[in-house]
């Protein structure tokens, strides 16, 4: 790889990592609101997804098992299950971006989309969250995971530009 | 877009070791803690890490919902005062009663006010809510909580002035009620019909024992856990489902966890049972028709 190259990622690593570090403040700062809407962006997941397209899967592992523990005290959930599967989906999304990425926005949009999707029909699953309506709890599901991977889709097309135009 | 690729194999080895390391100590956490530990674990981040936020949150709420929240807490106040009003007579009655009989007076156990915080679920209706009192005396679990309304949950578990509970809808919750003229009586639990609403399913009628439509059901105070005379709900039909010699009716809850930030909290007394017999000369006249200490201290439903 030429510096240049070098250069650029580096640059879009620190952009991006600060833009991440924005959303998870602005996440736990929002928290009630977000949380009180019929369905909204999950900015948590959203991102840990796009941390995770930058940084090794262990790395990715582990912001997911800090953050797990946290949504759980917001939450009042159990601290272990949250871990666990933020963690999990830290580490899948860092590995599986060589095998889903083509370098296109949409591709970012569809990660976001199935990631978040994934990840909170787990969450429901194991917090026995579909235990009054399954399907429009799964339909709730969705419809965030949809909002989740618009924003932050747009966030992360608009980093990019960014640090390509600095 | 420059992403960082997955890396060489000694990498990508050490990513997994990283990650099925952490994912096991999730597990670990997840089955080891117990409801307890899970309590110890939230307390601290919310009071560490988290502070600041949840103090962002609690300015914001009170600035914002100042105005809905006196108003709420006029009308709850004016019904309190005529609730108030039209149990006094009774009280004196009971204490008159009781005298009569050579009773002790009656121990209700104690109420309190607190704040609750509802939890949040990555989708449905929480099932639990975070209980916090400015109190002196620490709590000791298990505290049913109510609104004016009616039952709202219990606590389970308790650190210093902060509990943790669970609202009715959570699938382990079970109270005890009986119908006003104590006709009836069975257990209540928590029930999903067919078209996915919320409701209770009272269980453990006996087979030869109606319960009428629209009968309100009331917690009966059995167990100890629950003060006697809470509303619980009231009956919506008979239940297909049959237990031995025993039938179920389905139930309209009384209160459904929502808005609710003020509460209170039942802490049961020493001697809940009214039937406890007094040695004899043990009571005067003074000591039950003075300085009255064993009725609700405030805010009782």
């Amino acid at each position: 790889m030429n510096g240049g190259a070098t250069e650029l990622r580096r640059r879009d690593t620190f952009v991006s990592m600060t833009v991440v570090t924005l959303l998870l403040l602005l996440y736990f700062l929002l928290h009630p609101w977000l949380h009180g809407l019929p369905a909204g962006p999950d900015l948590l997941i959203g991102g840990l997804l796009l941390a995770a397209l930058r940084v090794q899967a262990g790395t990715a592992a582990i912001l997911g098992f800090v953050l797990g523990p946290l949504e759980a005290a917001m939450s009042l959930g159990d601290p272990g299950v949250y871990a666990l599967v933020l963690t999990t989906t830290g580490y899948l999304a860092a590995r599986s971006r060589d095998i889903l990425f083509a370098d296109a926005p949409v591709f970012v949009v569809v990660y976001l989309f199935v990631g978040t999707w994934l990840a909170r029909s787990v969450l429901v699953l194991a917090t026995g969250g579909v235990a009054g309506d399954p399907a429009g709890a799964l339909l709730v599901v969705a419809l965030d995971a949809l909002a989740t991977a618009l924003v932050c889709g747009m966030i992360d097309a608009l980093t990019t530009s960014f640090v390509r135009r600095a | 877009m420059p992403y960082t690729t997955v890396g060489q194999p000694r990498t990508r080895r050490r990513d997994l070791v990283v990650a099925a390391t952490l994912s096991a100590v999730a597990v670990v956490l997840s089955a080891g803690l117990g409801p307890n530990g899970e309590m110890a674990v939230i307390h601290a981040l919310r009071s560490t890490v988290l502070r600041p936020f949840i103090a962002t949150h609690e300015v914001f709420e009170q600035r914002v919902g100042l105005a809905s929240r006196v108003e709420r807490l006029e009308i709850r106040a004016d019904s309190l005062a005529m609730r108030a009003l039209e149990t006094a007579d009774l009280a004196d009655e009971n204490r008159q009663l009781r005298l009569l009989l050579d009773l002790p007076g009656r121990e209700v156990g104690d109420f309190f006010i607190a704040e609750l915080v509802p939890g949040h679920t990555p989708a449905g209706e929480p099932s639990g809510f975070q209980l916090r009192t400015r109190e002196r005396l620490p709590f000791e679990p298990p505290l049913s909580v109510a609104t004016p309304d009616g039952l709202l949950g219990v606590v389970r578990t308790a650190r210093g002035r902060v509990g943790m509970g669970e609202y009715w809808t959570h699938p382990d919750f079970r109270v005890a009620v009986t119908t006003p003229d104590g006709a009836a009586s069975g257990i209540v639990r928590p029930f999903v019909d067919a078209n996915g609403d919320q409701l209770m399913l009272l269980q453990g009628v006996p087979f030869q024992t109606d319960v009428p439509v629209y009968t309100e059901l009331v917690t009966s105070g059995v167990g100890g856990i629950y003060p006697r005379g809470l509303a619980v709900g009231r009956v919506l039909a008979e239940h297909e489902q049959q237990l031995g010699w025993t039938h179920s009716f389905l139930v309209e809850p009384a209160v459904r966890p929502g808005q609710q930030d003020l509460v209170v909290a039942w802490r049961p007394g020493v001697l809940a049972d009214s039937a406890y017999v007094a040695p004899a000369g043990a009571l005067s006249p003074d000591s039950i028709g003075g300085s009255d200490t064993t009725g609700p201290s405030q805010g009782a439903p």
